[in-house]
Order: C-alpha cells, then sequence, then structure tokens
C-alpha cells in the first residue's frame, strides 16, 4: 500500500490501511483494552477503536484515557486512534428504542434530549419532539422527520463536538442526517451540507484550540439505492466539498453480498477519491459499519480505513446433547477460510483433525482445541478476531499499492469468502496519496 | 450599491447552531467574527458597516469589541472626520517571524507584522484552554525601535538581578 505518513494533529499515525474495530458491549471493550495492552504486537495492524456516542458512558471505563488504573495504560493503547461517533442519523433512521437511548445523552451539563427548541407554545424539550414524532402516524416518515427535525438539528453541534472533545476523541465527527430515499433526497442533502459547514466553523472558531489538536471528519451516511438515482453527483459534490481533513462513509441497509450493491458502493469511493485527489487533498476516507472482508475490496478502491464490528453477531446453536435448549453462541472467524462460522460448522470442519483450532494467535494458543475454546468461548472468539484482523491489516500494508488487487485475490481465491472477488480486479491508482 | 454590500464577510454560523453556543464561547466567537471581518477588509471599516452586515450582533455589542479589539491592538483606528474607520493592525510578514514564549497558562507570541505605519514588532498575550484560545492585551513596537527596546529590557533586568 502507498507510504502514507499521515500523521493526525494528536500525534497518532494513521496508517494506510487502517481497521478500526468498534466494541457495542462492556465486555467487548474490556476485550479490547486488554488485547491492545497486553499483545501489543499482535494487535499493531488495529488503528483504533470507534465508539457510539450513546455507549460511550458503558465503553469509557476500559476504553478512555482519563480512567485512573492501577496499571497505567500502555504506551501501545495510547497509540490507539479514538473516535466517538455520534450517530445522529439514528434520530431518523434510527429504533424507537435507538431513538430514545438518544435523548440520555449528557451535553454540556444537561441531555441530548434536554436541548430546547423553539415550539408555538414557548421553548419545548428536543425530547418530547421525539416523541411525538415516533408517535405519529403518516405515510412519509422521512418527510415528517424532515419537517419536524432538520430546522433543529443544528442545535446539537456545540454539545456533540464538545462531548467527543471532552472525551478525548482524535478526530471529531460533526452532527449528520441520513439521506434515504430519492423522494426527500434533495432536502436531506440540502440539510447535511448545512451541518457540515455549520459543525467545520463551530469547529474551527468555536473550539480553535481544539482544532489545533483533533482533526474533522464530516460524515455522509446514506442508503445505498440512492447512489443509483440521479443524485450521485450531488452526494460526490456534497462529499468533496467542505473543509474536513476526513471523510466518513456510512452505508444504511448494505448487504455487501448482494454484488451489484457493492459495485455501486465500490465505485461510489472509487470516484469520490479521484474527487479529491483532483483537488489536491489527502483527504481519507473511512469507511463505517463494515465487513472488514468488504474492506479489503474497498481499499483497492480508495478507502483508506473501515471501522468493523468485533466478531460477527451471534447465531443459535443447537447441541445435539440438548436439542430442546438452543442457546446463543457466536461466530467464529476462520482465517484461511475467511467465513464466520458457527460453532457447529467449526466442529464440523476440524473434527477430522481432533477439534484443533485452525489458528495460531495467542488466544487460540492458549484453547488449542474447539471443545477447550467451548468454556470461554465469547472472549475467546473475539480475543481471537482481533488478532487475526490486525495480521490480516499488517500483511495487507506491507503489500505494494499496485499489487494489492491481486494479492487480496489471491487470498480471497482461497478462501470460501469468493463473492468479493468480482470487486478486485480494479486497483486504484494511489500513486499521488503516497506523495 | 451600499458600499457595506463590497465588504467581504467570513463564513458564519447559522443562528440555530449558534444559539446554542454559551454565552462566554460565544462572545469570543463573536469578537473573532468582527476581527476576521476587519482583516479581510484593508481598506478599513465603519460601524454602520459593520452593523449592516453582521446583523446578528447588536451595535453595542459591536462597538465594545471593537474597543477591546483596537484595546489589544489586533486593530487600529483612524478619524476622518466624524467617521472612525477601523483597520487590521496584522499582517503577518512571514510566519517564520513567528515566536512563543510559553508562561503558565498563556503564551506570548512575537510576530513581525506590516501595517500602514511600516513594520511593527507585536507581542501579543494568548491564553489557551481545551476548547478555544483567547487573545489578551498587546503591544506594537516599530521594528527599527525593537533592538533598543531589548536593551532596555535587559537593562532592566540587570537592575532587578543586582537588588
Amino acid at each position: 500500500m502507498p507510504d502514507w505518513p499521515y500523521l493526525l494533529r494528536s500525534r497518532k499515525r494513521l496508517p494506510c490501511p487502517s481497521l478500526f474495530l468498534s466494541p457495542s458491549t462492556q465486555g467487548e471493550a474490556e476485550i479490547l483494552y486488554r488485547a491492545f495492552s497486553e499483545h501489543p504486537n499482535e494487535t499493531g495492524g488495529i488503528a483504533g477503536f470507534v465508539c457510539s456516542m450513546k455507549n460511550w458512558s458503558l465503553l469509557a471505563p476500559f476504553l478512555s484515557s482519563k480512567v485512573t488504573r492501577i496499571t497505567p495504560d500502555t504506551a501501545y493503547f495510547k497509540q490507539k486512534t479514538l473516535i466517538i461517533d455520534p450517530e445522529t442519523h439514528t434520530l431518523f433512521t434510527g429504533m424507537q428504542s435507538a431513538k430514545m437511548e438518544m435523548m440520555h445523552i449528557p451535553l454540556d451539563g444537561s441531555t441530548l434530549g434536554d436541548i430546547t427548541i423553539p415550539g408555538v407554545m414557548g421553548p419545548v424539550p428536543f425530547r418530547r419532539m421525539v416523541d411525538a414524532a415516533i408517535n405519529e402516524v403518516q405515510s412519509n416518515k422521512a418527510e415528517n422527520y424532515a419537517k419536524r427535525f432538520y430546522s433543529h438539528i443544528n442545535r446539537t453541534i456545540y454539545g456533540v463536538e464538545k462531548f467527543q472533545i471532552d472525551n478525548d476523541a482524535d478526530i471529531i465527527i460533526g452532527s449528520y442526517v441520513p439521506i434515504t430515499s430519492p423522494a426527500v433526497a434533495d432536502r436531506q442533502i440540502e440539510e447535511q451540507s448545512r451541518l457540515i459547514r455549520d459543525s467545520a466553523r463551530m469547529f474551527r472558531r468555536v473550539f480553535s484550540a481544539a482544532s489545533s489538536t483533533k482533526e474533522l471528519m464530516s460524515m455522509i451516511a446514506l442508503n445505498v439505492n440512492i447512489l443509483e438515482s440521479e443524485y450521485l453527483d450531488p452526494i460526490l459534490d456534497l462529499a468533496a466539498t467542505g473543509t474536513a481533513e476526513h471523510v466518513g462513509l456510512k452505508f444504511l441497509n448494505f448487504d455487501d453480498k448482494d454484488n451489484a450493491r457493492a459495485s455501486t458502493v465500490l465505485r461510489f469511493i472509487e470516484r469520490l477519491r479521484s474527487r479529491l485527489d483532483e483537488q489536491d487533498r489527502l483527504t481519507p476516507i473511512h469507511l463505517f459499519d463494515v465487513w472488514s472482508e468488504f474492506a479489503y475490496a474497498a481499499y483497492c478502491h480508495g478507502a483508506i480505513s473501515a471501522v468493523s464490528r468485533i466478531a460477527a453477531p451471534p447465531g443459535l446453536h443447537f447441541d445435539p446433547n440438548n436439542p430442546t435448549s438452543p442457546e446463543l453462541k457466536g461466530r467464529y472467524y476462520h482465517r484461511i477460510d475467511m467465513t464466520y462460522d458457527t460453532f457447529t460448522e467449526l466442529c464440523a470442519k476440524t473434527e477430522a483433525n481432533d477439534f484443533k483450532l485452525p489458528c495460531d494467535c495467542p488466544s487460540c494458543r492458549i484453547s488449542l482445541t474447539v471443545k477447550k475454546a467451548e468454556l470461554r468461548w465469547p472472549t475467546s472468539r473475539k480475543f481471537h478476531f482481533i488478532y487475526v484482523k490486525s495480521d490480516e491489516n499488517s500483511e495487507i500494508r506491507k503489500v505494494p499499492a499496485e499489487t494489492l488487487n491481486t494479492q487480496l485475490k489471491d487470498k480471497f481465491a482461497r478462501s470460501q469468502a469468493t463473492s468479493y472477488l468480482p470487486h478486485l480486479d480494479y486497483m486504484y491508482h494511489y500513486a499521488r496519496l503516497g506523495v | 450599491m451600499s458600499e457595506a454590500l463590497t465588504m467581504v464577510l467570513p463564513e458564519l454560523l447559522s443562528e440555530e447552531a449558534l444559539e446554542k453556543v454559551p454565552r462566554r464561547e460565544r462572545e469570543e466567537y463573536l469578537k473573532q467574527i468582527i476581527l476576521d471581518t476587519v482583516k479581510r477588509n484593508p481598506e478599513g471599516v465603519t460601524l454602520q458597516m459593520l452593523k449592516e452586515r453582521l446583523k446578528m450582533i447588536g451595535v453595542r455589542t459591536l462597538a465594545k469589541y471593537l474597543q477591546i479589539l483596537s484595546y489589544t491592538n489586533q486593530i487600529y483606528t483612524r478619524n476622518y472626520g466624524p467617521t472612525i474607520v477601523y483597520l487590521p493592525n496584522s499582517q503577518l510578514m512571514h510566519p517564520a517571524f513567528e515566536r512563543s514564549f510559553p508562561l503558565t497558562g498563556k503564551e506570548l507570541k512575537v510576530s513581525l507584522l506590516k501595517n500602514r505605519l511600516g513594520e511593527q514588532v507585536f507581542i501579543q498575550e494568548e491564553r489557551k484552554d481545551k476548547y478555544n484560545r483567547k487573545i489578551g492585551a498587546g503591544i506594537l513596537i516599530p521594528k527599527e525601535a525593537f533592538p533598543a527596546f531589548v536593551r532596555f529590557l535587559r537593562d532592566a533586568c540587570n537592575a532587578m538581578d543586582m537588588r
């Protein structure tokens, strides 16, 4: 990959490519902290972690640098980049419970729900407006939300940015709204453009000292189907303009196994990268909430980093000895097959080899066999995932940029994750970024 | 066409976004906006012109900040009859001439500027917290008088040592 000496203002390095992991529970945060602190060599390929603002109070005891610990944070842990994602798009597209959770986010002495907005009878808290929007029965949800919230959403910018600065995030993300359907896309793009502008001005002017040690990311959250409409160019303009040092892309309702959609996304990334290159901007493109394997394909199309969940969500496991009580058991990332195997699948794959785990990471070295790993399955598979992904990313960084796609093709062809092969025929010309 | 329309303005935060900024930060922001506006208009601006274009700032607030800015030597004034024109004081000659001297909780910044009175050495206090920087008082010394000023400071320092 290109020699990318991207030094963040916080003096942390953003290597190319960078994989960020996104813990969603306290358990995952603890695992991540321990993996980074205890195995610096085996986690060198992971650039840092991305936490949701909504979950930060849960995750901070493990991941915040402000927490006083008996054993101080290691230098390796301190080198990891922290991003706190405000996820303000969930106010528009998220589940009802997620919206209500957002209202409890502590912002500047109160909560997001307590922010007051002008109403007909005087100021009302934001919480009440969200309640009303949730309970309203109307056919066009997106338009309804646009009408209700757009004139008020930039009141959250100050609190959202301050929250991230207070919690020592290295890259600050402004508030953002999702771009979801062609019917209201004009309005959504206009609002997002206003938010990008205001976020940047707030960051540079009101947080002028913080802006000398931190960087700004403009986030674009969009439904992939919108990229197949006439709104592609306006969205490209939206992402490529502005003064933010980073661009984040979040694709909603995106299944990367859908080859047509995946190609659309990759083409979009590629066009955005070349648009930024034409402007001589080194602005890194970050993909949020994607599978790490898709991220590898995206690295060949101009993305610099990706944010992935830690391991895959658990699936139901039917124990043959106790068939009446299925239990939730997480999937194990098979490093050779590049698949997320259920416990049963892994047992079947390893049966011929005395159930030996097909990996030599520090976690699998302790467990050795599937049966032993079962005793501490949730932690074992997550530690394993972190070490393996770090290893894969370290390998990718060593590959020369011009041959990355062919080398990845080899790797994917040897695995069972062949659905990504069609996307690896192309390699973005990274030369300009290496300058 | 009104004179005010030809003024170059910096990019402004929308009113809704600004509304939620706490008072102290908002004041600092408004001060920066006024300073930036004066800097972008090297021919000078008047209170009336600023009032017409920076509508979100009241005229008394404008006058107060202009006074602060001119007191801290970030801008200076020229009187043309009854009209006061505010002019930028800080056309930086070269970033390489900028030096800063850290003191507890603040920095003294020394830079070489050029204004209508010629080249000037500008010494300014800057306080910085986690969120923003606050510009404090500043003094301007003509460049040719600067060596003599330094000698004066050295003499003062030696005199204090002798005690």
